[in-house]
């Protein structure tokens, strides 16, 4: 089963995904509450 | 994790726990003692004291749970021994593919000891994630942002949301972040509202 997931996550469809998230990072990113946030990745 | 589940109010679940209200009902959670209860005397008895969990069925719920835990401590040695083959920390794509087949593995005993809430996927990545191992459970905030930028088809099923899960920690490993803070920035931009605490509130009304 996790094979065929890989495989159908492969490729230049999770190259967008991750063009995607890293926009979604800088979009939270430039609207971060500090030092609020970085406590919170600090605990995870 | 049982006592906060299914929409129980955490405040009230945590000020409860912090009494120590359920170690002592529970026996500090001793297995072998918990096993053997009865769970009518502890609903006749305490009830009372414990029903901001909301389910009188959680009750036996969490004595079934250490039933499971007795049999696979007879079969296995302990539950630690089933953790052994999930790797801690994801640095390359084997590792995500380690965790999954160790992940569909420990899923497979949960169901043969008939695990009480921790045999569903969602679950027992919750317990997986709660015990330091890198994964997240996602949120329907974050299958909602999972769906929106194309990591899912729908929002909801099993299928698709272990799919948002490796992606997670695929992503994770291409940046060498850990998954549980690629989540919290998903719920954050998905406007989950105990996250929006960590960004203005312009960010929501640009993104309308």
């Amino acid at each position: 089963m996790a094979n065929r997931i890989f495989d159908v996550i492969e490729g230049k469809k999770l190259e967008k995904t991750f063009l995607d998230i890293d926009s979604i990072i800088q979009k939270v990113d430039s609207s971060r509450i500090e030092p609020k946030l970085s406590e919170e990745i600090e605990k995870r | 994790m049982i006592a906060f589940s299914q929409n129980a109010p955490s405040d009230k679940v945590e000020a409860m726990l912090n009494k120590g209200i359920f170690d002592n009902i529970f026996h500090n959670f001793e297995i072998k003692t918990v096993s053997q209860i009865n769970p009518l005397d502890i609903i006749n008895e305490h009830w009372d004291k414990i029903k901001v969990i909301r389910f009188k069925r959680k009750v036996k719920s969490i004595i079934d749970c250490a039933k499971s835990f007795e049999l696979i401590h007879d079969k296995y040695g302990s539950f630690k021994t089933l953790l052994s083959d999930i790797p801690k920390g994801l640095k390359s794509k084997t590792d995500v593919e380690s965790f999954w087949k160790g992940f569909n593995d420990l899923k497979k005993i949960m169901g043969d000891v008939k695990m009480p809430f921790f045999r569903s996927s969602t679950s027992l990545l919750h317990l997986l994630l709660h015990i330091g191992f890198p994964c997240i459970k996602p949120d329907l905030i974050v299958m909602r942002v999972a769906k929106k930028i194309g990591i899912v088809d729908f929002e909801k099923g099993e299928r698709n949301l272990l799919q948002s899960v490796k992606v997670i920690q695929l992503y994770s490993v291409d940046k060498d972040i850990k998954p549980s803070i690629v989540d919290l920035y998903l719920l954050i931009y998905g406007g989950q509202r105990w996250a929006m605490q960590f960004v203005t509130k312009s960010f929501y009304e640009n993104k309308r």
